[in-house]
């Protein structure tokens, strides 16, 4: 048992047309063996990814980008590891809006929660209006990665989420203690209740989201 | 030879005991051998038993490897109750502790927890469900959210498109969706929302995929009237050119003798030609004019309607791939939930977010369960926002109306059949669960030796005929009669077109998952 796989809940934030969904569905699909059908199913995704000896599973929620559902963020974000911020940099309003998200962010989950920030549409550089020192800066400051990417031609994608793979499983290894990391299923296992105590022991936010939705 | 004889006949009389003892042992030996034997082939049977996904060979393999498990389960089941709140808790974490003493797979862990947690929550499902915290409040309220969030989001500003909603394409999740009451196992329930929300995820793909298309052909269309258009134009231009070329070659033919213009000959007498050609149609008259400028034409023009098809071929493939994400499919499903609310879904939702694993709500299938959270969010704030200005009579009345069954929205008969199926539901779900009426005694029969099983009484890893495999059918044909709308009574025949029209593949492929849950959870209803 040299690897294991651990899963982590990745919540995709960014407003609608900034190509959000795009980009995880490329990510996700180019691992896709040749053959199989493609994948429809894009509101919900998983893949898994191999750094190192381990397995690094993402489960990635995508969330409706509209203005009007911006409130229901923390029903996604509640328990998540990691938020992927997504805008596009010819367009500042959405660079804008993850600035609120990263806020709000930080204020309802704390500092436990990963943050990733993609400039996507990076083929459109002749149309840029966020410049790149500009969002590397400002993910610096609130200390999230910055990466610059492209869906459709599939740049930086890869490294963007094998950095985020890497950090998820550094802070995890954080948490629970680095010993306990050799010992096969019998740390997924702690690792499992371990989530389930932090799940249970914030019933002041669950009870008055679980009650009605 | 008769002292030989003589001394072999007492041998020979001893012979029968010591045969007897020999055979004897000989016995015991293999009476032992094959009670090793079968107890190392229950012990396999076992551990292969734990990595298969049927519930209830999971449940005997358990009961064989650690018969103390039950015990647990029985006491935890008997002293469990709804006015603890934190009786999820203690439940995930005895099954988790049991699971881990059981094996120490990982795979197999989750598959012996899942199994316990079926077991322990479809038991726990009179005592518990409904009856947690707020959530008798939280019903009714969303009952009243309901009806005024009906009327502040329309398909229009929800900006679902009106071919989705008046085609019935969501027929099929909101028969998904009203299935949830009649499982107990809150995996069960989990797994007919998530077939719920792949259906329309498909639906909503297969919908982009045709209006792409219909677009594309529209555009193709387009440009093929406008190709027609440019090359009846140059026809007509290259023949306004010949004819003026013409006719002051006439004029000039006129004027000087046939002789010395030899050359122009041709030229008039394709000139006389075209007059002559003047009433038939142009296109045909295009090679009889000038051979070289128009055979380039042609071909230039050939080369265009190559290229252009290319790139229409090209750019179909692309645009063809249509992606559904949260943007398209969360207002979808909001307004999905909005019009087929399945009965007491805010019970049912709080019910699987404490009785399914936390583990297993933070998956894919956890994904969409949240969807349907926030779509429930969603309603409640939006009715909560509107509530003062939107006239109060028309919401007391829908809320009123709802109240007593009374279809919400006559929009479409199958509306009115869901409700109808909801409100048979409704009343009797406690007392009879058995999801299909068709064959109570198989459900019966097994109800007795499961519940002997459970208490106790009977070993059932004995070779009990395997129910499963009829009901697995029972059920099955149950629900493909009931999505196809064939046999059973509350399918209308109006949602039997609408199914019809879904395509049998996409149901086909995503009942299975459903399926295959259901026949573990019928055989779960058994304890009762």
């Amino acid at each position: 048992m040299a690897s294991r796989t651990s899963s982590y809940k990745v919540v995709l934030l960014g407003e609608g047309r900034v190509g959000k969904t795009s980009l995880v569905l490329r990510f996700c699909r180019d691992t896709f063996v040749d053959g199989q059908p493609p994948t429809i199913q894009a509101s919900c995704l998983e893949r898994a990814l191999r750094l190192g000896d381990k397995t690094v599973n993402l489960v990635i929620w995508d969330t409706a980008g509209q203005e009007r559902f911006h409130a229901l963020g923390p029903i996604y974000y509640r328990d998540a590891d990691a938020a992927l911020l997504v805008y596009d940099i010819t367009d500042t309003d959405s660079f804008k809006r993850i600035q609120v998200w990263v806020r709000e962010l930080r204020k309802m989950v704390g500092d436990s929660i990963q943050l990733s920030i993609a400039g996507n549409k990076s083929d459109l550089e002749r149309q840029r209006v966020v410049s790149r020192q500009e969002a590397a800066e400002y993910a610096d400051s609130v200390g999230a990665h910055y990466a610059e990417t492209s869906a459709k031609q599939n740049r930086g994608l890869d490294e963007l989420f094998s950095s985020m793979g890497k950090r998820l499983l550094a802070s995890r290894e954080e948490k629970l203690g680095s010993p306990a990391l050799g010992s096969g299923p019998a740390s997924t296992r702690r690792s499992r209740g371990a989530a389930m105590v932090l799940i249970d022991d914030e019933p002041p936010a669950s009870s008055s989201s679980s009650r009605c939705c | 030879m008769a002292s030989s004889s003589d001394g072999g006949t007492p041998s020979r009389r001893v012979d029968p005991a010591v045969a007897a003892g020999v055979e004897a042992a000989v016995k015991a030996a293999q009476a032992h051998a094959a009670r090793a034997a079968a107890r190392l082939k229950t012990q396999s049977h076992c551990w292969a038993a734990l990595s298969t996904g049927d519930t209830r060979q999971i449940l005997d393999a358990v009961r064989l490897l650690r018969p103390s498990a039950f015990d647990s389960v029985r006491s935890f089941i008997a002293t469990a109750s709804a006015a603890d709140p934190r009786v999820h808790v203690r439940m995930h974490s005895l099954l988790d502790a049991e699971a881990e003493a059981v094996t120490s797979d990982a795979r197999q862990f989750e598959r012996v927890r899942d199994a316990l947690e079926k077991l322990v929550t479809t038991r726990l499902y009179p005592t518990v469900f409904g009856l947690g915290e707020g959530d008798e409040s939280a019903e009714t309220e969303f009952e009243a959210n309901l009806a005024i969030a009906r009327d502040t989001l329309t398909h229009d500003r929800l900006g679902v498109s009106p071919v989705f909603c008046d085609g019935g394409a969501w027929t099929a999740s909101s028969v998904m969706l009203h299935r949830i009451s009649r499982h107990r196992a809150p995996a069960d329930k989990l797994a007919l929302i998530v077939n719920a929300c792949r259906l329309i995820e498909r639906r909503l793909h297969t919908l982009g995929v045709a209006e792409k298309k219909a677009s594309i052909a529209e555009r193709k269309r387009a440009d093929a009237t406008q190709r027609r258009q440019a090359r009846e134009l140059q026809i007509r231009q290259v023949r306004e050119i010949q004819i003026r070329q013409g006719r002051e070659l006439l004029k000039r033919d006129d004027l000087s003798s046939d002789s010395q213009r030899p050359a122009d000959e041709a030229a008039v007498h394709s000139f006389k030609r075209l007059h002559v050609a003047e009433a038939i149609p142009k296109a045909s008259l295009a090679p009889a004019t000038n051979g070289a400028s128009d055979h380039g034409a042609a071909a230039s023009e050939e080369g265009g309607d190559m290229g252009s098809e290319d790139a229409d071929e090209k750019a179909g493939s692309e645009a063809l791939d249509v992606t559904i994400g949260a943007d398209e499919f969360f207002p979808v499903l909001l307004w999905v939930v909005l019009h087929c609310t399945p009965a007491r879904l805010c019970s049912e939702l709080s019910f699987i977010s404490r009785f399914r694993h936390p583990d297993k709500l933070r998956g894919v299938s956890g994904c969409y369960f949240t969807h349907v959270r926030a779509a429930v969010k969603f309603i409640e704030m939006t009715a909560r926002v509107s509530e003062p200005e939107t006239a109060w009579p028309s919401g007391a009345a829908d809320s009123a109306r709802s109240m007593q069954g009374d279809p919400r929205l006559p929009r479409e008969e199958k509306d009115d059949d869901d409700e109808e199926e909801e409100g048979q539901l409704g009343p009797g779900r406690y007392a009879s669960a058995a999801p299909a009426p068709a064959q109570p005694s198989t459900l019966r029969t097994t109800a007795g030796r499961w519940a002997e099983w459970l208490i106790g009484g009977v070993p059932a890893i004995a070779d009990e005929p395997r129910a499963p495999s009829t009901r697995r059918d029972d059920d099955d044909g149950g629900l493909n009669n009931e999505l196809r709308g064939q046999s059973s009574p509350r399918m209308p025949s109006v949602a039997h077109g609408h199914i019809g029209s879904m395509g049998g593949m996409e149901l086909g492929r995503h009942d299975s998952l459903v399926e295959e849950e259901e026949v573990s959870a019928a055989q779960l209803l058994g304890f009762y």
